[in-house]
């Protein structure tokens, strides 16, 4: 098993300015996955309080090309995972530092045993190295043992059991006021009831005892635009009814989800800046899958092909009241 | 049915801030023909009242056919007003009774932008309440003594006196003219207002003292979120009973209604012009050491 790259400059900051800093509001540690096209940091639900998050880097945004090697018995993918507190110290320092060639690689590290007569133990580490002003660094960080294959095929597994929904709204244009009355509805319920129509709304419900409250947000772009053709205009002229208008015509999906889960997706575009932030409710409502779609920088309105992040949210039966959390 | 419907809705949701409260208990909601909407509310040791008047002029559009009441819980009613809000629609709309005779609280926005909200929350009401002991507590008619000066000196002053925590005595002297707050504990503490700031000063005996629970206190007078100067009145009734009334303006909104509706208190509108004005006014009863028992649990 060997893996040896050069993290250049793009791969550095999207990193420590952007999907790292992401991760780290949503679960202490998170999971790599390194192969000959990309690198995938996965927070599975065991690492996060029920959402999954995988976060695509292509090899090309964040390495350089010459020196990479990446090879496994195991269709040369390793896997392990890592503290992203720490990880993220090691890169700042690189940055703070203005590190040149950053320099990291698989290592196992010899720990000698104090009690006598027992073995030599090996620990895996990163170890990243780099040149900065007047200083050269060499800095381990402890990573959990590399995965076997069975746990390898299990995380990608995982991470490719999140299928792809019908349709999907892009919630971008309105990603604040979203945020707003999404943070605001905390107060009032954990879950909500999350609904999406072909027509391009997106609705939030709460029901309790003391107040029944929704918000229809109205006019989001729909993809595939395939999903949008034969529609008839609704005619209802109150949310709710716009919303069982929708139903009863099969344009449209619903589950509960948890306002933290929601809350959590929505604010993690903050850093990353996505382009696209597209929501969509899973064939038989399942999960719900958010995915943050970025713009290619060297393209004018391209969409970036090798940057991805996206969250997998768990929901409860289609009823607020009772109902176990299906993962 | 009574419909309400206010532009100013980031001043609607601070104005509210003003009697917030996490009790549940019952608020009273008034639509008063040609007069406006209000809000009341007991708190549960019985020793304070709170409210807000918006005077038909803050309204982009008013209708009570006669005047109607109804009662939901005040932490609800706030909360509810103030997630329709987070959306920052153009104006919010009130509407009693709505289905299910809950109230109903809904948004509207600019139909012609590409994207968007539109948002409604229906809060259940509860059982009619006798308002008659709010009423007793709220218009009182015996002698009393005032002084009008600015909000947020007030406000200082009682944050200044948190952390004596406890009671806090109102001094008014009528020669020469005295308005001071006193720490019963720490009778060190004394903050005077200065002479100057003082307006429509009338004492009804030589020396009034009242003293009152500094928690009642701070609920009247540090949850206004108006940044700008403004104006309240105090006045002790001989019974010790303080009523403070605060004039508020409401921020933002559309083009006002005509202001055709009487002045809430004389003095202090003007006519000339039309003001968002809105009141809010707290009656807080007298601390004495033999209520203690009477009144139980406060907190």
């Amino acid at each position: 098993m060997k893996f040896k790259a050069t993290l250049c400059d793009r791969g550095l900051r999207v990193l420590e300015k952007g999907f790292l800093p992401t991760l780290e509001k949503l679960g202490k540690r998170c999971q790599l996955l390194l192969g000959t096209e990309d690198v995938h940091l996965i927070q599975a639900v065991s690492d996060t309080d029920g959402l999954h998050v995988t976060a695509r880097l292509a090899n090309v945004v964040l390495f350089e090309e010459e020196g990479f090697k990446c090879q496994s018995r195991y269709n040369n993918q390793i896997a392990f995972s890592v503290d992203i507190v720490l990880l993220l110290k090691v890169l700042r320092a690189a940055v703070a530092h203005d590190a040149d060639a950053l320099e990291v690689k698989l290592a196992m590290r010899s720990i000698p045993c104090t009690t006598a007569g027992a073995a030599v133990q090996q620990r895996p580490t990163l170890a990243f190295s780099w040149r900065g002003h007047n200083v050269t660094m060499v800095q381990e960080l402890p990573i959990s043992q590399p995965y076997s294959q069975r746990d390898v095929e299990e995380l990608v597994r995982q991470r490719d059991i999140t299928s792809l929904s019908p349709f999907y709204l892009d919630l971008q244009d309105e990603v604040l006021r979203i945020q707003a009355l999404t943070d605001k509805l905390k107060g009032m319920s954990n879950e909500l009831l999350m609904a999406t129509t072909k027509h391009g709304d997106l609705h939030l419900e709460v029901h309790t005892t003391g107040v029944e409250f929704g918000a229809e947000i109205r006019g989001l772009s729909v993809l595939p635009a395939a999903a949008t053709e034969g529609l008839q205009l609704l005619v209802a002229e109150t949310p709710a009814e716009r919303l069982e208008e929708a139903r009863a015509a099969g344009e449209s999906a619903q589950v509960v989800v948890l306002q933290k889960h929601l809350a959590k997706a929505l604010h993690s575009s903050q850093l990353t800046q996505p382009a696209q932030l597209l929501c969509g409710i899973a064939e038989r409502g399942t999960h719900v899958h958010i995915m943050f779609v970025y713009r290619d920088p060297f393209s004018d309105g391209g969409y970036d092909d090798n940057i991805s992040l996206s969250f997998k949210l768990p929901v409860r039966e289609d009823t607020l009241y009772g109902g176990e959390l299906d993962p | 049915m009574a419909q309400a419907s206010i532009a100013s809705v980031r001043g609607l949701v601070q104005v509210l801030q003003s009697i917030r409260s996490h009790q549940k208990l019952p608020c009273a909601v008034t639509f008063e023909p040609d007069t406006g909407l209000s809000l009341r509310f007991l708190d549960g040791g019985h020793a304070m009242q709170s409210g807000i008047s918006l005077s038909i002029s803050v309204f982009s559009s008013f209708q009570a056919p006669a005047s109607i009441t109804f009662f939901v819980p005040l932490s609800i009613l706030l909360e509810a007003i103030s997630t329709v809000a987070s959306s920052m629609p153009h104006e919010i709309h009130l509407q009693y009774p709505g289905p299910d005779s809950s109230l109903l609280i809904t948004t509207t926005e600019d139909a012609s932008a590409r994207t968007s909200i539109c948002s409604y929350a229906k809060v259940a009401t509860l059982a009619h309440h006798d308002l008659s002991s709010l009423d007793d507590m709220w218009d009182l008619q015996d002698a009393c003594s005032q002084v009008i000066l600015s909000g947020l000196l007030l406000r200082e002053a009682i944050e200044d006196l948190e952390w004596t925590n406890g009671e806090v005595e109102f001094v008014l002297k009528r020669s020469p003219m005295h308005f001071a707050l006193q720490s019963i504990k720490q009778q060190s503490l004394e903050i005077t207002f200065p002479v100057h700031a003082l307006d429509g000063f009338s004492c009804h005996a030589e020396e009034v003292r009242a003293s009152y629970k500094y928690k009642h206190l701070k609920a009247a007078f540090t949850h206004v979120a108006q940044k700008e100067a403004w104006s309240a009145k105090i006045a002790i009734s001989s019974r010790g009973v303080l009523r403070v009334t605060h004039m508020l303006t409401l921020a933002g909104g559309g083009p006002l209604a005509p202001l055709e509706a009487q002045p809430l208190l004389g003095t202090l509108t003007s006519q000339g012009h039309a003001q968002r004005t809105c009141v809010s006014k707290f009656v807080i009863l007298p601390h004495e050491e033999e209520r203690d028992g009477f009144c139980g649990d406060d907190d």
